[in-house]
């Protein structure tokens, strides 16, 4: 395949990392920039999500579409109740205190991880896509009779990542309109922006803290089913997301959701291209060394406040 | 109508109050007075419940409110306007409003317009962030986002701070509007003049203690207090 159509597949490769690290990210970027938690533990609930996933669509076993609605309801929701009783049960007890926090969630990391080990076994949990037809992708080439539309062999996608790509565009679009156009969205601003204020005007923060910790899960969760038809859910698939949602809401200034996206997008983009061209650790090493330089040069992010 | 009985009061380990008292009737101005770090600003967090009551009371109405969760206090109708405004900076101006809205009980609608006709400006201003207005314009959204609860209670803590003299006048007009619909403020103030022209009592804390309380007729024969505790 010539260098054009390669670099093309190897972009539409990378969209699709791209919006699962978006969604994942958002959701750490959430509970970062609302409750000022490193949640080590982020990683987990993607990996509890896909393997949830898995269950239920196995479960179900019906027709994959079925299974596989099923899952994109039941496994955020399911996930995100995990992760609001770890909220009451663990974070709410150390007054989310930024340091015992981080500690505790590494704690929980193991504790999902080994939970899911223990009741799941170590083998890798293949999903059905509900559909995954080859979509053959033309190419336009220039010669000396003109403009000629080709058909280069290996060009082509299938319907369900372009699936992945709308979904998390749509859910990232309904996030925003929720955290913008909603009395909840706007409960979650006000206590991101002064925590002690709103306990003064009425706001019950804990039990904010308690949705934005679920929210933030669920999201993750999402990200984890829509990609588990393409990578198969296993219990040690929490460090790929948890690295790069790290590096996403870190180079995209912490706390700042459109910063969070817009380097979500940049850091899914360049891991696929490097991926498809060199090699998916050239890709991660490259990635993280962009971190370095954001720390060095822009700490605040791309789109961040300096303080 | 609020009552602070014994209170006691700190951050951790360190007690600011140490069993300070003060009553606020129904349409009276009390002022608090005192030097810095006294214990005033320690005092409305801890009626507010943003700061942990070792011992003591607040009751409103008979009721005691010191044993309720902090984020269940507005709606019993205490307000807060804390030094330095302390607005939702990213929000927008009508957005900070309805944050205010929601714990009132009552008419959202009908609060909301009663509370942008006192304050005419902040309807010009409603889709602007409330981080970019005027330090003036911005102490009125403070006050007209605590009024917005429709408290029967205004706790405000140096509301003129850093004000040019004509939004100074604005807020203590607004001070004793309030004060003739019959809510009770518990002001906390440096200003001398600005206590004497609207207080009706005032209590000045030291030591996180209240020292002496003086009512309204009292304090031309006793100025040498306010030269002694306010420092002027």
């Amino acid at each position: 395949m010539d260098f054009g159509p390669h670099l093309f597949l190897a972009i539409l490769e990378g969209a699709v990392t791209a919006a699962v690290i978006s969604l994942t990210a958002v959701g750490l970027s959430l509970v970062f920039g609302i409750m000022r938690v490193v949640n080590v533990a982020h990683g987990e609930f993607f990996m509890l999500g896909a393997v949830v996933a898995w269950w239920i669509a196995t479960s179900i076993g019906i027709h994959p579409a079925l299974g596989f609605t099923a899952a994109l309801i039941i496994a955020p929701i399911a996930v995100g109740a995990i992760a609001a009783l770890s909220d009451r049960l663990v974070l709410s007890r150390l007054e989310y205190d930024p340091e015992r926090t981080i500690v505790a969630t590494i704690g929980l990391l193991y504790v999902f991880q080994q939970a899911t080990l223990m009741t799941f076994g170590p083998d890798a949990r293949p999903v059905e896509p509900p559909f995954n037809h080859r979509l053959a992708i033309p190419w336009i080439e220039i010669s000396e009779s003109g403009l000629n539309l080709t058909w280069p062999w290996g060009l082509a996608t299938t319907s369900y990542k372009l699936f992945v790509i709308g979904a998390a565009c749509i859910i990232v679009a309904a996030l925003w309109v929720f955290l913008q156009r909603t009395r909840f969205g706007l409960i979650m601003r006000a206590t991101q922006l002064d925590r002690e204020m709103a306990t003064a005007f009425g706001i019950p923060v804990r039990r904010v803290y308690s949705v934005v910790f679920a929210l933030g899960a669920a999201l993750a969760a999402l990200g984890a089913v829509l990609i588990v038809p393409v990578q198969q859910a296993h219990y040690l698939m929490g460090g790929d997301p948890l690295l790069l949602s790290f590096i996403a809401v870190i180079i995209g200034g912490l706390g700042s959701l459109p910063g969070t996206i817009l380097a979500g997008v940049i850091i899914g983009m360049s891991d696929g291209i490097i991926s498809v061209f060199f090699s998916p650790t050239l890709a991660k090493i490259l990635a993280t060394l962009l971190v370095a330089l954001v720390l060095i040069f822009r700490p605040q992010g791309l789109l961040g406040r300096a303080p | 109508m609020l009552e602070v009985s014994d209170l006691h009061a700190g951050y951790g380990n360190v007690r600011v109050l140490f069993g300070l008292n003060i009553k606020v009737n129904r349409g009276e101005v009390h002022c608090l007075c005192g030097r810095n770090g006294a214990g005033k600003s320690t005092t409305l967090k801890a009626i507010m419940g943003l700061v942990p009551i070792q011992s003591g009371s607040v009751e409103l109405d008979g009721e005691k409110i010191s044993s309720l969760p902090a984020y269940r206090i507005p709606a019993r109708g205490i307000g807060l306007i804390p030094q330095g405004r302390r607005l939702f900076s990213e929000l927008s101006v009508e957005e900070n409003l309805q944050i205010g809205l929601m714990s009132g009980q009552h008419d959202a609608v009908d609060q909301h317009e009663r509370v942008l006709n006192l304050f005419p400006r902040l309807r010009e201003r409603l889709s602007q962030a409330a981080g970019t207005l005027s330090g003036g314009e911005q102490q009125m959204l403070a006050v007209a986002r605590a009024l917005c609860l429709n408290p029967k209670v205004l706790l405000l803590d140096e509301p003129t701070e850093g004000l040019q003299p004509s939004m100074v006048e604005l807020i203590r007009a607004a001070i004793i509007r309030l004060k003739n619909e019959g809510v009770a403020i518990l002001l906390v103030e440096q200003r001398i003049d600005a206590v004497m022209s609207v207080a009706d009592h005032v209590s000045f804390v030291e030591h996180g203690q209240t020292s002496t309380t003086l009512a309204a007729n009292e304090f031309e024969n006793r100025r040498e207090m306010f030269s002694r505790y306010l420092g002027v």
